[in-house]
């Protein structure tokens, strides 16, 4: 497919930071597979933020974790493509290499602070234990880096003893956000950090991690389901449906002008705030189920533009600008 | 839950299917043993005493599939007919502790109160003391028959099942469902045993298998300590402990009644799990 | 945290005079009167009376409970009129014995069982995850006797390997221990396994993982102390049905411990010893209790503090 490659054209320059290439991921277990992601592409560069959205079983997690090799074992299998970092390949690397990487230069935040904490560990040792793996330090000089980092996301030093059940969900994310940074890391993976907390508390923690992003300049993808942290955060987007990148480009490009229907649906599912009052349009069905993909276009059997062709023929990525590409066939003739 | 839905669900679990056909099975030979083996159970023939097994070899039920005890008595015959007795010891123990315990744990939970503590407390120093050891001195002080055998396991089985039922009953109490039928005028019976009962049933099956494997069990050990069953009717408990004399001789004596007592128990614990299974909420089948 | 403590204390008490009490009453209902066994066949009425007066039974019962409880506040078990001597001297010998098998017993199964359910938890579906699950079936389901019985014939009468009988060396306690242990082990290697395996689905676990601590790390240092929890706990209770054991383990292997003496103290109708053996298992079954629960608030940091 032709169209396919345009993405990877930028991803020869040198202040790459991540390169996912053709990824399918199946998970098996009892007889059944899952095919859970199905040939995503995607690049990051250096200090950049790419969201990266979908509903509740898209993929986005399981591309996630496959980005630090460390999908289920025994259940999760990368079947095809690679993920390349600073272009070197996970896939390849030994566990020792990959540990050096995990924590030390990818840093992860988890989707629910209330269970990412082991809960029987000092939060103060759950961050110290980042910094004795990759600075090679003691766990008494790494306190001190860690009452700093404590503090500088708003949490008193001296709770470094506390359990993490003695700290409200916000705190908790908070202590999950620099156990991912304590090492600044090249690459922050930030798995919908804030769907587990209060409204108010969600504000609070993207600004936070907005500014750290900026302050130790590394690169972020940013896994949501919630648009509105997108903008807020974000200079591209992909867009994830089936296990597929359905859509992708600038964030401003694709708030404002979206080509897919998927993309369409999932902006107009949220109601604004200004303008005049509109009905909100729910998308029809429920998320593809990965243990029976349909064929074709993963989104034919909600889509309302659905043609002949979505149901048989899997559509390729169309470019639409330099900044957009779209995998539709409803866009073809557009192109 | 509907009761139809309870036998679905139930079908479903493998666990649960193959301990209780496995229960069936055990229970259906042991209990019409009597009818078609072919030797008596108490009846001693020195001439044929510590035969060695010849696994259905000589004639099947004619020879001695499983060999012979010290006494010239079929190991066979006697297996299924001390199976049916430890059955019938471990299920008449396990129904009336059951009962008890049920009644006992319902209105102690719903009542509360000065007679809830005193009954509580009972349990308490009846915990206390390690089972075989109170069973032991209060066999020794009845003298050992079936009855008084009965008599004790029952009187201290009951414990463990009224806090089961009690706990359920104090968890219940307060529900909405327990106020509607008050406020609705339904008698105190009625909300007992119609409205609270039914919500303590899968803990009581859950307690019922783990007690009746360990009755058995009970009874092998008292048995050994001269508390159990006595001679000649047989049951496991004796079979074993009467087989110790000749473990070097004659190890089948000992050996037989110890498999058939393992897999009864594990046919209960496998039940035990497969209920568990069916009503834990995680299990979403 | 203190008050409760003290509440535990105070319900503790409560139950240890709720013991003597049955076994006082259970003694004193049962048939067979132990002055005509002390006097022996031969002895005369006279005699016979001499012994009941001399032993205290002829006071009402009453009296004879009272001043049994002011012996024990006094740190006096009472008389054993079966060894001729105090009862406190005939236990305390009895007692180091059982305290020596049951201690051997907890913790070669405590180790065992930690192993191997460590192991089958992380190694879930696979040959060693089957035979720990096989294992932890079969040994709650077997009789202790009949497992001491085929250990000896095994181990004893077979491959002469170790001693069946009585006190020793080390090779003597190996056997007893095993089979006292044994459906214990089996408790506790299905507890470990199934906690392995739920700790191991927990987030915390990958999150560990992604902070690039090594598998083997994230395993044995941070999920292994989540699992423990549970497990230590379910210890203290444990030991507890351990000591129920001995009863019958000293007897199979002739193990002059405290089992072995309550079964031969109510065949003699020794009163005092009966009461006080009762007793004594009754303070340590309700002491590792006791420890369990205290045990727990220190392992587990999200209770101490409520």
């Amino acid at each position: 497919m032709k169209a396919t490659g345009l993405l990877e054209k930028q991803a020869t320059q040198s202040d790459q930071v991540l390169r996912i290439e053709n990824l399918h991921v199946e998970y098996r277990s009892g007889g059944g597979i899952a095919k859970a992601v199905n040939g995503v592409n995607l690049t990051l560069h250096k200090g950049e933020a790419v969201g990266l959205v979908g509903e509740s079983g898209a993929g986005k997690t399981t591309t996630a974790l496959s980005i630090l090799n460390l999908l289920p074992e025994g259940t999760g299998y990368i079947t095809k493509g690679d993920i390349w970092f600073n272009n070197e390949s996970v896939l390849k690397k030994s566990e020792t290499e990959l540990n050096k990487m995990r924590g030390g230069q990818i840093g992860m935040v988890f989707a629910n602070p209330l269970t990412s904490l082991n809960p029987v560990f000092t939060i103060g040792h759950q961050v110290a234990m980042v910094l004795m793996k990759h600075r090679g330090i003691k766990e008494k000089q790494a306190n001190e880096t860690v009452k700093q980092l404590l503090e500088m996301v708003g949490i008193p030093g001296a709770r470094l003893n506390d359990y993490p059940y003695q700290l409200s969900g916000g705190m908790r994310q908070r202590v999950g956000i620099i156990a991912a940074l304590a090492c600044s890391p090249q690459l922050l993976i930030a798995d919908e950090p804030t769907t587990a907390l209060d409204v108010t508390i969600q504000a609070q923690i993207l600004e936070l991690m907005k500014k750290l992003q900026a302050e130790y300049a590394s690169s972020l993808l940013m896994i949501t389901h919630n648009l509105g942290i997108i903008s807020e955060l974000c200079q591209r987007v992909a867009i994830m449906y089936g296990g597929e990148i359905v859509e992708y480009g600038s964030v401003r490009e694709i708030f404002t002008a979206p080509k897919h229907w998927y993309t369409y649906g999932l902006l107009h599912a949220i109601p604004k705030l200004t303008g005049p009052r509109e009905t909100l349009e729910a998308l029809p069905g429920l998320v593809a189920n990965a243990q029976n993909l349909p064929a074709g276009c993963k989104f034919h059997e909600r889509c309302s533009h659905c043609l002949e062709k979505c149901k048989s023929q899997i559509p390729p990525m169309f470019k639409i600008t330099d900044n957009h590409s779209v995998a539709c066939w409803d866009v073809e003739g557009q192109v | 839950m509907k009761f139809s839905t309870l036998l679905r669900k139930m079908s479903k679990s493998i666990l649960f299917m193959v301990g209780f056909s496995l229960i069936v099975l055990i229970i259906l030979t042991c209990a019409t043993s009597s009818s078609w083996t072919q030797w008596s159970p108490t009846i001693s023939k020195l001439t044929e005493r510590l035969r060695e097994p010849d696994w259905f070899a000589n004639g099947g039920l004619a020879g001695h599939p499983l060999g012979t005890d010290p006494l010239g008595r079929d190991v066979l015959t006697r297996l299924l007919q001390g199976g049916w007795t430890s059955l019938q010891i471990a299920f008449i123990v396990t129904l009336i502790s059951m009962s008890i315990g049920a009644f006992v744990g319902l209105i102690t939970g719903y009542f509360g109160g000065v007679f809830d503590m005193i009954v509580m407390r009972i349990c308490d120093v009846l915990m206390s003391i390690p089972n075989i050891m109170l069973a032991l001195c209060v066999v020794a002080i009845l003298g050992s028959s079936m009855f008084n055998l009965i008599f004790t396991l029952t009187a201290i089985g009951w414990v463990s099942t009224a806090r089961i039922v009690r706990s359920v009953a104090l968890k219940t109490k307060h529900q909405e469902f327990i106020s509607a039928s008050k406020v609705l005028g339904a008698s105190t019976w009625r909300i007992l045993w119609k409205e609270m009962f039914p919500n303590a049933i899968t803990q009581l099956m859950i307690a019922a298998s783990a007690y009746f494997g360990g009755t058995i069990l009970v009874e092998t050990n008292l048995s050994y300590l001269g508390m159990g069953v006595p001679v000649p009717q047989p049951s496991w408990g004796n079979m074993i402990s009467d087989g110790r004399q000749y473990l070097a001789a004659a190890p089948w004596v000992v050996i037989a009644p110890g498999i058939a007592l393992m897999l009864t128990v594990l046919a209960f614990n496998f039940m035990g799990d497969g209920i568990r299974d069916v009503f834990d909420p995680r299990n979403k089948n | 945290m203190r008050n409760n403590l003290l509440k535990r204390l105070g319900l503790t008490v409560f139950v240890l005079i709720g013991v003597t009490l049955i076994a006082f009453v259970l003694m004193r209902l049962g048939g067979g009167d132990p002055a005509v066994m002390m006097a022996g066949g031969m002895a005369t009425k006279e005699e016979v009376q001499d012994y009941r007066v001399r032993m205290g039974l002829d006071q009402s019962y009453l009296v004879q409970y009272l001043t049994y409880m002011n012996g024990i506040l006094h740190g006096d078990l009472g008389y054993s009129w079966s060894y001729h001597t105090s009862v406190g001297e005939v236990l305390s010998v009895r007692l180091v014995q059982t305290f020596n098998l049951t201690l051997f017993g907890f913790f070669i199964a405590s180790i065992f069982s930690m192993l191997l359910g460590t192991i089958a938890g992380i190694r879930h579906g696979s040959p060693i995850d089957f035979v720990a699950l096989l294992f932890a079936i079969i040994g709650q389901s077997m009789s202790i006797v009949w497992l001491g019985f085929v250990l000896i014939l095994i181990f004893g009468v077979q491959l002469k390997w170790l001693p069946t009988q009585g006190l020793g060396g080390l090779q003597h306690m190996i056997m007893p221990g095993i089979c006292l242990g044994f459906g214990y082990a089996a408790v506790q290697t299905r507890m470990m396994r199934s906690g392995m395996v739920d700790v191991l689905k927990e987030d915390y676990v990958v999150a560990t993982r992604a902070r690039g601590i090594s598998k083997s790390r994230t395993y044995l240092v941070y999920a292994l102390r989540n699992a423990l929890l549970p497990i230590i706990t379910n210890m203290g209770n444990q030991f507890g049905h351990l000591l129920a054991g001995v009863v019958v383990v000293e007897t199979i292997f002739n193990w002059p411990g405290i089992g072995q003496l309550l079964v031969q103290a109510i065949n003699m109708r020794d009163y005092q010893l009966v009461q006080s053996a009762l007793l004594i298992t009754s303070i340590l079954l309700v002491l590792c209790n006791l420890l369990a629960d205290i045990l727990y608030t220190v392992v587990d940091p999200r209770i101490s503090f409520q």
